[in-house]
């Protein structure tokens, strides 16, 4: 209860959604030529799309989580996983543009950071920087 | 003398306390997840009554993803208004579908699920008051599930 309590507090002086939600807009004509694309560029930095779902109405969830990194953030904050990091998604806004989101991961790192070792911020930065270039890159294609 | 001495040591234990709260008490673990930790059961064990749990409950499961020897992610709440959901709030996909982990961490069994109270508290406008409690009865079935898993 009392974690819930100071949970609603941080809530209410802070926007969640502003505080760990990052998206880009991207040239890109539909979902799956962006899906294409981020598969590419995500293993050209190592990281492989494990789980794609299609969650309907132009909407593509990808799981990107796997490997050695992802093994060591699993040791040091397991239930961070669950949380943002491993998840990519891809959707076609009202407007019609393919956008791309991911977690802001320095907000997020901010947040845990007291919580975790040099050696925690270390993978979970590296792991999160890969994603979020290969996001970047893909919007400039 | 007496009095700033009084007023300095209630200071020094308000800091005290903030410090020990912050520190130990009031961790991002504690406050985004609910974990519990499950005595008396095999890792593998507690996935395989996770899963049959949830799929008799008909919460449904979307995927099983092995990360490592001691850790599984389960995607469940399969809900057919998903794509609704998501149209209206597509950062969302943290919530659904649920990432439940079973995981194993210095020789004890957690299983370990985000709290949904703080993403719908921030979206409930674009949510709607339907769907805000959709998701929130969502996931109270989901914690009953883990706790039932957690006791048998």
């Amino acid at each position: 209860m009392m974690h819930t309590f100071l949970g609603l507090f941080l809530m209410v002086t802070l926007s969640f959604g502003d505080v760990f939600e990052w998206e880009i807009e991207t040239d890109m004509e539909n979902v799956g030529s962006a899906k294409i694309s981020l598969e590419k560029v995500l293993a050209e930095r190592g990281v492989n799309v494990v789980k794609a779902l299609d969650l309907g109405e132009d909407y593509l969830y990808l799981f990107v989580c796997e490997g050695e990194s992802v093994r060591d953030i699993a040791y040091v904050m397991p239930p961070i996983l669950t949380f943002y990091i491993c998840r990519v998604y891809i959707y076609k806004d009202s407007m019609g543009r393919v956008r791309l989101g991911y977690v802001n991961a320095a907000n997020l790192i901010k947040v845990f950071e007291r919580h975790l070792s040099d050696r925690g911020v270390r993978v979970v930065s590296e792991f999160t920087n890969r994603v979020v270039t290969a996001l970047e890159e893909v919007r400039t294609r | 003398m007496k009095a700033i001495l009084f007023l300095l040591g209630g200071v020094l234990a308000a800091f005290l306390f903030i410090y020990w709260v912050r520190t130990y008490y009031a961790t991002p673990e504690r406050i985004f997840f609910f974990t519990v930790e499950v005595e008396g059961k095999g890792r593998e064990e507690v996935l395989e009554d996770l899963i049959r749990k949830i799929r008799e409950k008909g919460l449904g499961v979307v995927g099983v993803i092995d990360i490592s020897n001691d850790y599984t992610l389960v995607l469940s709440c399969d809900v057919p208004w998903k794509g609704d959901l998501l149209r209206r709030v597509p950062s969302l996909s943290s919530l659904v579908p649920c990432p439940i982990a079973v995981y194993r961490s210095k020789g004890k069994v957690y299983i370990t699920v985000p709290k949904e109270i703080y993403f719908v508290q921030d979206h409930r406008e674009d949510l709607g008051q339907d769907y805000a409690d959709t998701l929130t009865r969502m996931y109270q079935a989901v914690r009953i599930v883990i706790g039932e898993v957690a006791a048998r």
